[in-house]
């Protein structure tokens, strides 16, 4: 195998980790802003339904 | 809260020029080594990664002391974090030093070798140390195996960092000899993808700390749900 193909293998797996570990950042963080949400909606009604 | 975004999409837009930079660098900008030939261009940022991972899991031994002393869970958070994006770096330099080894040496691993054998000790150290947190009971015993453990770990570092200078078996030493085996430009090409990375260390850990306050948040409201039962 040449050279050049342990370079580029080893590039790939920096840049394509680096990329999956940034998504995945990214993911929990939106899973938990719609959590947060979710959890804010359900206290928001039940105030809500106190009031009525 | 404004000015904190827009720090951190600095510390990410420094992090993206500095890594489009050092990949001009280290492909481009300096030669071929002359005896490892292209193969070489893998270092820079195999370094880069061993070096962040070592940061990463010595703010963790930092943290760790700050947690026993304060008690504050804050340091818990931190530790725990930098060991993940520890764990990424060092992954990473595992197997960039692998594949270099697959090219130079002719096999992937060689068990003989202090340097791979400590710096997989210390990954599996800390993989532990993340697996330990998932069976600890209450968040202060969890902090508390953690603070431990990530002290512990750290003691594993020196041993990876200097294992290829004392003994001098296959891995190579990087930052050479009294005779400098690193040419200029290699060395700046290096920084450079030390820099860079530092800075998407750096946001990582940013983000990373978000989200384990947003994952208090979660808990607080709760907890408030089910103690006041509004």
């Amino acid at each position: 195998m040449s050279d050049l193909y342990y370079l580029y293998g080893a590039y790939t797996i920096v840049w394509v980790g680096l990329f999956f570990y940034v998504i995945k950042l990214h993911f929990d963080q939106r899973k938990l802003k719609k959590e947060i949400n979710l959890v804010k909606g359900i206290i928001n009604g039940k105030k809500g339904n106190k009031n009525l | 809260m404004k000015f904190k975004d827009n720090l951190v999409q600095l510390i990410l837009g420094l992090g993206v020029i500095f890594t489009l930079i050092s990949i001009y660098l280290a492909v481009i900008f300096t030669p071929s080594h002359e005896v490892m030939g292209d193969v070489q261009r893998i270092f820079y940022f195999h370094v880069a990664s061993a070096w962040i991972s070592y940061l990463a899991f010595g703010i963790t031994f930092v943290a760790g002391l700050f947690y026993l002393k304060t008690k504050n869970l804050k340091w818990d958070k931190i530790a725990f974090s930098s060991v993940e994006i520890g764990i990424v770096f060092c992954t990473l330099g595992i197997i960039t030093g692998s594949t270099w080894a697959g090219a130079v040496w002719g096999v992937f691993w060689i068990w003989e070798d202090f340097k791979l054998f400590t710096t997989l000790v210390l990954w599996l150290i800390f993989v532990a140390y993340l697996a330990l947190r998932t069976n600890a009971k209450s968040k202060t015993s969890k902090a508390k195996l953690s603070a431990v453990f990530g002290i512990i770990g750290f003691v594993c570092i020196p041993f990876s960092f200097a294992a290829n200078r004392i003994w001098q078996q296959y891995h190579p030493s990087v930052i050479v000899t009294s005779k400098g085996s690193l040419q200029p430009s290699m060395a700046f090409a290096l920084v450079m993808a030390v820099i860079a990375f530092t800075f998407l260390f750096i946001y990582f850990l940013i983000v990373r700390l978000n989200i384990e306050e947003m994952k208090d948040n979660i808990e607080q409201i709760k907890q408030d749900i089910g103690g006041k039962n509004v």
